[in-house]
């Protein structure tokens, strides 16, 4: 065999082989979800988006509750992950100085890398214990702490790619220092934010541990922040570890629903991601 | 002549190394003053002083003065941003704001800071085109992306930006080395026109472009003004020896 067939052949072998890999990458995504999807379909309906859960023996029951308590969660998470996050992140970018900047990126990256169990045991002892009992704010704010990092980083990365030659050109008008990163900068990174913005949100949307002892969760609907609240990843653990037939169903059903909800999340996130190029 | 611009041993520093060193350069009203000089001489930190941008650059730090008719623009009660407004610029590469229109590029330097009423809107952009020659080529499509222009007419556009803000010094750093030959012709006659209302200094590597506008060249090398003259005795009868070996081609 010359060298060139041997080379054509090795060549063959190892593309043949990345392809095998690449398939090994997508084949348990598939598996999950069309294992979910062939399990929860069946139970989705319309009672599952309106109603709560029924008590056990009566069957039916949706999670209506754990949906609008997740949203909740998620909405008060980013009412404080989003801009501490952002503005942390122009801190970073255009202001820091080099010391407290590489102090505060290090943080970031060790808070990103905290177990999120230990993450809700933080928020246990910061606001359960002293407001006296599980809460909406509480798992909020536990959600808060794992969004912040997410958003800071990538951000961050964002404001970096801004071309100076456009701050410049803001600065050299006459702009202010500040309205140039609110209106040229940020403006410019927008749409990279939103990804990084979207994909904070996925991440936390299925978070389970950091809510175990936060929000807790509710079989019924709560009326103040500060009173238990259901919440999608919480209801479908306590439904799944049960003896319940009926309460697996419902289970499998939640996850299916959670699961295309962080499918649509990553995928505007990705239409964000494609086009930030084209435009500033 | 007056004098708009005047520097008085000016130091830029960043961190370690000594860009510019002790230069006192003074620059006439209504005139184009031309900076040439090898790569690194430290012609372009001179003008990024002169309007303050180097603010922003950690680790440079400015010593000496820089007087603006009179007044020193690094005092500690001075407001760099004020001076951005006296002292415009335009860069080597042509930097329209990408997400906006044509229009609204010239009037960027209101829209950034505020508001801007829709008639002086009006009135701001066609007159500050029209200075610019870039009226009739595209007044038909002001609304379009203003990247959709040649390099050369985005070029000009960031002049109109530059002069719709109504500035008293242009600073312009290199301001055709990325247009081809006809675009650069069009922008020296610009220069040519704008000298009337506005003060100029401009940096350039292109001696010949040096020579065709301005009036006043000032040659550096190292860090330091060797020479600085009326442009027709710099590049007929220099003083020193350097400029001399500068301008014939014998190094940099």
């Amino acid at each position: 065999m010359s060298r060139l067939t041997f080379r054509h052949a090795k060549n063959g072998c190892m593309t043949f082989l990345m392809g095998v890999f690449t398939l090994a990458v997508l084949i348990p995504l598939i598996l999950i979800f069309a294992h979910i999807v062939r399990m929860g379909i069946s139970s989705i309906s319309v009672d599952f988006f309106t109603q709560i859960p029924r008590p056990t023996g009566e069957t039916g029951g949706g999670m209506a509750n754990g949906m609008v308590g997740s949203a909740l969660l998620i909405f008060l998470a980013s009412c404080l992950g989003i801009p501490v996050g952002v503005f942390g992140a122009v801190y970073l970018a255009e202001y820091g100085g080099s010391r407290i900047s590489t102090v505060i990126r290090f943080a970031a990256d060790v808070l990103a890398g905290v177990p999120s169990i230990i993450t809700g045991m933080v928020a246990y002892a910061l606001l359960v214990v002293p407001m006296k009992g599980f809460s909406a704010l509480a798992g909020a704010f536990a959600l808060a702490l794992i969004m912040i990092p997410i958003v800071l980083r990538t951000t961050e990365e964002q404001l970096k790619l801004v071309p100076v030659t456009l701050r410049e050109a803001s600065l050299a008008l006459g702009v202010p220092l500040w309205r140039t990163t609110l209106k040229v900068t940020l403006r410019s990174a927008l749409k990279g934010v939103m990804t990084g913005v979207l994909l904070a949100i996925a991440r936390i949307a299925g978070e389970t541990a950091p809510l175990l002892f936060t929000a807790l969760g509710n079989q019924f609907w709560s009326g103040k922040l500060t009173e238990p609240i259901a919440a999608m990843p919480l209801q479908i653990f306590n439904f799944a570890i049960s003896p319940y037939e009926d309460w697996h169903r419902l289970a499998w059903a939640g996850a299916l629903v959670l699961v295309t909800v962080m499918f649509g999340l990553s995928l505007a996130a990705r239409y964000f991601g494609r086009t930030k190029q084209s435009g500033l | 002549m007056n004098h708009k611009v005047l520097l008085y041993s000016l130091n830029v520093h960043f961190g370690a190394t000594h860009a510019v060193k002790g230069v006192t350069l003074a620059f006439p009203e209504n005139s184009v003053t031309a900076i040439i000089g090898p790569s690194g001489c430290g012609k372009s930190t001179v003008l990024r002083a002169i309007n303050r941008m180097h603010d922003l650059t950690p680790g440079a730090r400015v010593s000496g003065s820089i007087a603006l008719d009179g007044t020193n623009i690094y005092a500690n009660n001075v407001d760099p941003v004020a001076i951005r407004r006296r002292i415009g610029m335009v860069f080597q590469k042509p930097n329209p704001f990408p997400a906006m229109s044509i229009y609204d590029n010239v009037i960027s330097g209101y829209k950034l800071n505020g508001r801007i009423r829709r008639d002086d809107a009006d009135e701001v952009v066609e007159s500050s085109l029209k200075r610019v020659a870039l009226w009739d080529e595209v007044k038909d499509r002001l609304r379009a992306n203003a990247m959709e222009l040649s390099g050369g007419q985005q070029q000009r556009l960031c002049i109109a930006r530059t002069i719709a803000v109504k500035p008293e010094v242009i600073l312009m750093d290199e301001p055709c080395s990325a247009l081809d030959p006809i675009a650069t012709m069009k922008i020296e006659e610009l220069i040519e026109e704008l000298k009337e209302k506005y003060t100029i200094i401009i940096v350039t590597h292109n001696m010949q472009q040096a020579a065709r506008v301005s009036d006043v060249t000032a040659f550096f090398y190292l860090g330091e003004l060797v020479e600085c003259g009326d442009t027709p005795m710099i590049f007929t009868k220099p003083e020193k020896r350097q400029t001399e070996d500068y301008i014939t081609g014998r190094f940099g």
